[in-house]
């Protein structure tokens, strides 16, 4: 098409130019709109409307017919251009519904969602931010359909999984990529090294982090208020642009820029906090019942009897230990600008930063977060935009000793064992009173042991755009993007030699001290030339050619200490010392090209593409796996009714796991002489990426003059070539190896559902629903069934199982009639998604609910389990029943455990003019106070603390593990938002 | 498109070309290594590596083979008289499943066969330091070395597999996969037969320098190749030497022989109460080998109550970067622990039962059953660190082998004063004899398992349900923890195993 067009360029005639000016301003209150595309329809001619909403076109031809007005958050219009008349005033309409965005369709090409052919999801920073959360991911909740996020547990600081269409890999990597304004920046998970004080992973001081040490996966680091949007491709058409490394989706993250304009100022402060969601049914004891279990351990009657006394009969240790209530804050500050006019060589500047504190729910626990951005862009001799990004984000997170674990350390844990007449937080004249119920006392352990995790992250990044040549119907730019992202994670933990379970019989060394330290560094750029060509308003064909380029690499080193004396806590000066270390690189390289094409005034849409990439993760390192794409739309109604039909296929990869084409030699050291032999996993030299193929198609459609849209998304997802760890007759030396194979299909449906039932006056009601199912199932595998995941039994708990025709999220275990055969009890996905999210506003009143419900779930209850063994839980006949069901074989501990959750709430006031003039002097634009609250009522049947939960972090199958987690909480703040 | 901007376009498009034409994509494995030379220079590391393949984790086979062999026992955690066996009730295992149970001992011992294996095959490569091939007695010495170490990872997985059987092949049999899963005669023949082979080399290479650490076996090799010292109080021990483990071993793999010789054939298995016809040759082999090997001795002393300070060849442990811990250390508190042996046990004055076991009074709970009742008295915590060395082999452990030989030969009273002097000498007590009838078998056998119990628990040589599968007492009923005793006395074969053999895992005789 570009030689077609280039060709065309040199024989067509020029025919005479004129000079068109304007302004853009909101229809509602004629204030100027400021950053408008404007273009001449049908020409690649086009200008952005400065901060006092003015524009000037040139060059426009003189059989031009229409100019066309679009900008985000408005609803796009056509202006006609009358003859003789130079200067225009154009109003534009607020999109409430956001039915009109730029989706993305390439490295460096975006088209409107009018005319996109895939399903993506745009969520807005407003959206983003309608109530305040920890991290993105936990704003992100209810406002993606297709995509489930929960978080791991309650722990201050984050740890939360994404998961886009059900399971990518069984193996691999399962989380999307994240892309924050061109930067591919880390979601890495270092593992902390809390396993060296919980054993959960292994006893007595183990050295290598793991995946039950209750981690945070570092896209908690990004400031969601500085959020301008977020983007979510879903399906491999949209996310092939990505490649080798966007099977599992790709979240798009662009920050907030600039307006050419005087300096704006906005100010946010929070205050509020965190509490515990809910509490568990845990037994109270009548003072008989005290004295005998007490007696039966050795204690007098009076000892029992005071401590009896001590608690009133019943000590609440969960909301003692787990209660929260302590005070949170958040100040943000953004101040944002920028020099120059329309068309001139402009220069915008968005300058932000963050300080914010979450309280923990427990004790001595808690988030401090400080990060700052800079986005600029620079406006270089009428051609050329230069941006430049960089942000710096520090923590520091203290979240305690939760999870499972093997020395009865746990809070949870602790309170499984001790009786709740037990003044376990009473003290004596050498601290907190001896446990003797068990080896810990929980108070203690939160007091004395020690977790701080540091986080220093800096991004940057900067892109060019040089539109290199321009005529009246084509243009040929020049694109390039890249960028670094650099994180750090230290985390040092202490338990001293002191404490009560140091002092245990399951402790051999007592005294432990660590250093973990994490880091990450991802770069990447890509080169595009593209060009646009629009001879009339039927052909609109941008090309595209391109170059991508990215490297990625973890460092982590964990040093363990143990035997330390008291006092010293560091490990360096321990006795008996481990040390681990791990490094893993990835190098990526890719060429794509693509055609995307706007036919007959953009009734048609189409966009077709390939990706070639090589990865050095690959066996065949300089062999390049294709992913093409070909994506189409087609809008047979088109006005104040539009109906849009679409469907796309692609493909995306996802790189094997670094490593896996290598078998490795093993390395012992024996009394100081090396020993080398094989690893008794087999590399795959051959390995290659699994492959994503997403076949969609759906409709859009919005009726009313866009005061509703219901749109629906049938795909099939499917993944072939899946990393599998095959097991080899051990009896060969081997016991596994790495293989591709096997296929696994992803099914489902999604809808979406905006309305504005009312807008009269000063009353709205916006209204948005999302329903979202996934099946999936295995349709072939070239090898024996096998358990997969992490879990811990199938009896009494349920687990993973991979064999051919199944559910791979299906949770296997044993019922009453299953006759000791393995089956299918529950389903650790859920059957279906809705969220439901009501925005209603009066004036300067606004009010904000959203609900998430998650139907057919199941949760592996550990932490039951232990209330009941132990004789702990409250319902003592239900725990009776689950015991003789666990000794019965069965599997009693996986429960259901669907919900419905009011996940976000909150009311907003913004202050009327006088007042903001009254309070501010002068130098206040706008005011406002909200309250809101997040997670503050959850439905559910499920005894546990909240069916969120994830002993194992973030991880495609082996979610919904509950062992005694960081209890989740609920959290309520009010909020100033002041405007200068 | 003015001529500059063509040229900045064309040269920005030659950047990026470039840029990412660049081959960068080789990325190495930097968490290990994926290949190393077979050379004398690197002798000394795979050398080491084929007898750290069991023990190359904390939780490695080795773990496991303690764990399972002392579980089988049920020689932790309940002692109780009613019990015809005089052993206890093992409370901290499940049931055993078909996924995953067998494969703790299976991986690393084959494993550690596919090293040896690698190694025996570079062997006729390998040359001097001069370029030269080596010398017939050092190859023979290497070969010897491996062949005993191979033996040793087999009898691991016989012991552990029993009547099941082991896939194996024996000397001058090239490994095939499947290699055939053989029964228990036909693996104590090839156990035999390669250390027959071990042996010869052994013996071929007489005098032949082999390197040993210290008093405890590390590993083997000829220093004077490699040119490597294993450094610290590294003594150079012979070929010669070397074959007193060899000997020992094939001792112990004559008198399982000698038992699995007649449970094949069935009628002369003894039974609870009649001693059977177990092979006479195989056990008079086995007093030949086991009396032969310096390893044993007939004098005993009170210090060999501690395991690590006997006369043996262990497997060595510590705390340094890269090594491996002690399995059972670590453990001792939550698994290895013994429940109310005071009523079989001189809990206060047996040397051998102080110098293992701790009183903790109750608080001690068995991994596995939820507290109360199965709470123990004692602990394995004596004597026990990080880098206690744990034994392949030592002489405590050869004199119930010599006394098993005995007694199966029908000289109860030889067995019987064995026995007794490792209870009087080792443990401290008096005499045992008044109360056995020497002239009983039963008196003799139940005598033996008694003593065996404090003297030889939790070493790691699997030698009491080995003891008890080849008495026929293994199965014997015992009620106290309902569902949870199993009574399994061997693992199965491995899931993987059996699904990569499409279900036929019934073994041979060959």
């Amino acid at each position: 098409m570009t030689a077609v067009a280039l060709a065309l360029a040199f024989v067509r005639s020029a025919s005479a130019q004129a000079t068109i000016t304007g302004k853009v301003v909101d229809a509602a209150n004629q204030e100027p709109v400021p950053a408008v595309t404007i273009t001449v329809t049908g020409t690649t001619i086009g200008a952005l409307t400065t901060d006092s909403g003015r524009f000037t076109l040139r060059r426009v031809p003189s059989d031009a017919k229409s100019i066309s007005v679009r900008r985000i958050g408005y609803r796009g219009i056509t202006v006609a251009i009358a003859p003789n008349q130079t200067d225009y005033t154009i109003a534009v309409t607020r999109d409430v519904l956001q039915l009109e965005q730029q989706v993305i369709t390439g490295v460096a090409t975006t088209i409107s969602s009018k005319t996109s052919a895939t399903a993506n999801t745009i969520v807005t920073g407003d959206q983003l931010n309608a109530a305040p959360t920890p991290t993105i991911e936990n704003a992100l909740q209810g406002k993606i359909p297709g995509a489930v996020i929960e978080q791991n547990s309650g722990a201050p600081g984050g740890g939360l999984q994404v998961n886009i269409r059900g399971v990518t890999s069984i193996n691999g990597n399962s989380d999307p990529l994240y892309v924050v304004d061109g930067v591919i920046v880390t979601n890495y998970t270092f593992a902390s090294g809390l396993n060296a004080l919980s054993a959960a992973g292994s006893q007595n001081g183990g050295v290598n982090p793991g995946n039950q040490d209750q981690s945070v996966n570092r896209i908690a680091d990004l400031n969601p208020a500085d959020i301008a949007d977020i983007q979510v491709l879903s399906g491999a058409a949209a996310s092939s642009i990505y490649g080798n490394r966007a099977a599992g989706g790709v979240v798009v993250i662009t920050t907030k820029k600039g307006q050419v304009g005087a300096p704006q100022v906005d100010f946010t402060q929070r205050v509020g906090t965190f509490n515990l969601e809910h509490e568990l049914d845990v037994l109270h004891y009548t003072k008989t019942a005290a004295e005998t279990m007490g007696e039966g351990i050795g204690m007098t009657k009076a000892q029992v009897d005071a401590n009896y006394a001590a608690c009133s009969g019943f000590c609440d240790f969960q909301k003692s230990l787990y209660g929260g209530g302590q005070l949170s804050y958040e100040s943000d500050l953004a101040v944002r600008g920028g020099l120059g006019g329309a068309g001139a060589n402009t220069t915008t500047y968005y300058v932000s930063a963050l300080t914010k504190y979450d309280n923990g729910a427990q004790i001595n626990t808690g988030y401090h977060k400080q990060s700052a951005r800079a986005n600029f862009t620079q406006g270089l001799f009428n051609t050329i935009t230069v941006g430049a990004n960089l942000a710096y984000t520090s923590s520091l997170t203290a979240r305690g000793i939760n999870g499972n674990d093997n020395l009865g350390i746990a809070g949870y844990d602790v309170l499984s064992y001790t009786p709740s007449w037990f003044c376990m937080n009473c003290h004596n004249s050498n601290g907190y009173v001896f446990n003797p119920f068990g080896p810990a006392n929980a108070y203690q352990d939160a007091t004395e042991a020690s977790t701080p995790e540091e986080v220093n992250r800096t991004t940057l990044g900067g892109n060019v755009d040089w539109h290199l040549w321009s005529a009246p119907h084509q243009t040929l730019q020049f694109v390039a993007n890249g960028g670094a992202d650099f994180a750090n994670q230290r985390d040092q933990f202490y338990l001293p030699p002191t404490a009560q379970v140091s002092q245990s019989h399951l402790v051999s060394l007592p005294g432990t001290s660590t250093y973990q330290s994490g880091y990450a560094r991802y770069s990447n750029f890509n080169v595009s030339l593209i060009h646009t060509w629009k001879p009339s308003d039927v052909l609109n064909a941008t090309t595209s050619l391109g170059v991508t380029r990215d490297k990625t690499a973890t460092y982590q080193v964990n040093n363990v200490g143990q035997n330390l004396v008291t006092g010293l806590p560091n490990f360096q000066f321990a006795p008996v010392q481990g040390q681990f270390n791990q490094q893993q690189e990835a190098n990526d390289e890719g060429y794509y090209g693509q055609e995307q094409l706007l036919l007959f005034s953009e009734r048609f849409s189409l966009t077709g593409g390939v990706n070639a990439e090589r990865a050095s993760s690959n066996g065949a390192i300089n062999k390049y796996y294709l992913y093409p794409k070909i994506a189409g739309a087609f809008r047979p109604i088109t006005g104040k009714t539009e109906l849009k039909l679409r469907g796309a296929y692609g493909q995306a990869g996802n790189l094997p796991p670094y490593g896996y084409k290598f078998t490795e030699a093993t390395l012992n050291t024996d009394n100081g002489v090396s020993g080398i032999g094989f690893s008794e996993i087999s590399g795959d030299g051959k390995i290659r990426p699994e492959t994503n193929t997403t076949t969609e198609g759906g409709f859009d459609l919005s009726v009313f003059n866009s005061r509703a849209a219901f749109g629906a998304t049938v795909y099939q997802k499917r993944i072939t070539n899946l990393v599998l760890l095959e097991n080899v007759l051990p009896s060969s030396g081997f016991n596994t190896a790495y293989a591709n194979g096997g296929q696994l299909t992803n099914q489902g449906l999604e809808m979406y559902l905006q309305a504005t039932p009312i807008q009269a006056g000063k009353f709205s009601w916006s209204s948005s629903e999302t329903y979202a199912r996934n099946y999936a199932r295995i349709d072939q595998l070239p090898i024996p069934p096998f358990a997969a995941g992490a879990f811990f039994g199938y009896s009494p708990f349920g687990g993973y199982r991979i064999q051919t025709g199944a559910d791979p999220n299906a949770i296997w275990g044993y019922n009453k009639s299953s006759n000791g055969n393995l089956v299918q009890i529950g389903n650790a996905a859920p059957a279906f998604t809705f969220t439901f999210i009501q925005d209603l506003n009066y004036g300067p009143a606004h009010v904000h609910v959203g609900f998430d419900w998650r139907e057919g779930q199941t949760v592996a209850n550990l932490t039951q389990q232990y209330f009941d063994f132990n004789g702990q839980a409250g319902d003592t006949a239900a725990a009776h029943q689950r015991i003789t069901n666990t000794f019965a074989g069965l599997t009693p501990y996986a429960m259901h455990a669907s919900f419905l959750k009011l996940r976000e709430l909150t009311f907003k006031y913004d202050l009327p003019a006088f007042m903001v003039k009254g309070l501010g002097q002068g130098y206040l634009r706008n005011a406002s106070l909200s309250l809101s609250g997040r997670n503050l009522v959850t439905w559910t049947k499920y005894p546990g603390l909240d069916p969120e939960v994830s002993n194992f972090g973030s991880q495609q199958l082996g979610r919904g593990q509950d062992v005694t987690p960081y209890p989740p909480t609920r959290s309520y703040f009010l909020s100033i938002d002041l405007g200068l | 498109m003015t001529i500059a901007h063509r040229i900045a376009t064309i040269a920005l498009l030659g950047i990026a070309a470039a840029t990412a034409a660049c081959n960068e994509a080789f990325i190495p494995d930097y968490n290990a290594l994926t290949s190393f030379p077979h050379s004398a220079a690197s002798l000394q590391n795979e050398m080491t590596g084929v007898l750290n393949a069991p023990r190359n984790s904390l939780f490695g086979d080795l773990f496991w083979f303690v764990y399972a062999t002392e579980g089988f026992a049920r020689t932790g955690a309940y002692y109780t008289p009613s019990e015809d066996r005089f052993v206890t009730q093992y409370t901290g295992e499940t049931k055993l499943d078909n996924d995953n149970f067998g494969a703790r001992v299976w991986d690393n011992e084959f494993n550690g066969v596919k090293i040896a294996d690698t190694v025996l095959g570079i062997i006729p490569t390998l040359t001097t330091n001069a370029g030269t091939a080596i010398a017939a007695n050092d190859a023979a010495a290497l070969q010897g070395v491996l062949q005993t170490e191979k033996a040793l990872f087999f009898m691991y997985l016989a012991l552990t597999h029993d009547t099941i059987g082991v896939p194996m092949w024996g000397v001058g049999k090239a490994f095939t996969s499947p290699a055939p899963i053989l029964c228990a005669p036909t693996v104590w023949k090839d156990i035999i037969a390669v250390l027959d082979s071990a042996n010869t080399d052994l013996t071929t290479a007489g005098n032949d320098t082999i390197e040993i650490h210290g008093t405890k076996f590390v590993m083997a090799f000829p220093a004077t190749y490699a040119g490597v010292s294993v450094g610290g109080a590294g003594a150079a021990y012979t070929a010669a030497s070397f074959r007193n483990l060899t000997l020992a071993l094939r001792g112990r793999a004559h008198l399982e022989n000698a038992y699995a010789i007649a449970r094949a054939s069935g009628a002369s298995h003894p039974t609870l109460t009649q001693p059977g016809s177990p092979d006479n040759g195989e056990l008079n082999a086995a007093i030949a080998d086991i009396t032969a090997s310096s390893l044993y001795s007939a004098t005993l002393t009170a210090g060999e109550a501690v395991a690590a300070n006997d006369l043996g060849v262990f497997h060595n442990f510590s705390a340094a970067s890269g090594d491996v811990p002690n399995p059972i250390f670590g453990q001792d508190a939550a698994t290895f622990i013994l429940k109310q042996a005071a009523s079989q046990i001189d809990t206060l004055n047996d040397a051998r039962f102080l110098a293992k076991f701790v009183a903790q009074g109750a608080s001690a709970i068995p991994t596995g059953l939820p507290g109360g009742p199965n709470a123990s008295d004692y602990t394995y915590t004596n004597n026990i660190a990080i880098d206690t060395p744990l034994p392949i082999v030592r002489n405590i452990e050869l004199q119930f082998l010599l006394a098993r030989a005995y007694l199966g030969l029908g000289n109860y009273l030889k067995a019987a004063q064995i026995v007794d002097a490792v209870r009087t000498t080792v443990g401290g007590l008096p005499s045992g004899l008044g109360s056995v009838n020497v002239a009983s078998y039963t008196s003799v056998r139940d005598f033996l398992i008694h003593e065996q119990l404090p003297s030889l628990a939790f070493d790691g040589t699997g030698d009491q349900i080995v003891a008890l599968r080849d008495l026929s007492l293994a199965a014997q009923n015992d009620t106290t923890f309902g569902a949870n005793d199993t009574k399994s006395s061997a693992l199965q074969i491995p899931i993987t195993e059996a699904n990569g053999r499409n279900g036929s895992i019934a073994c041979v005789n060959q």
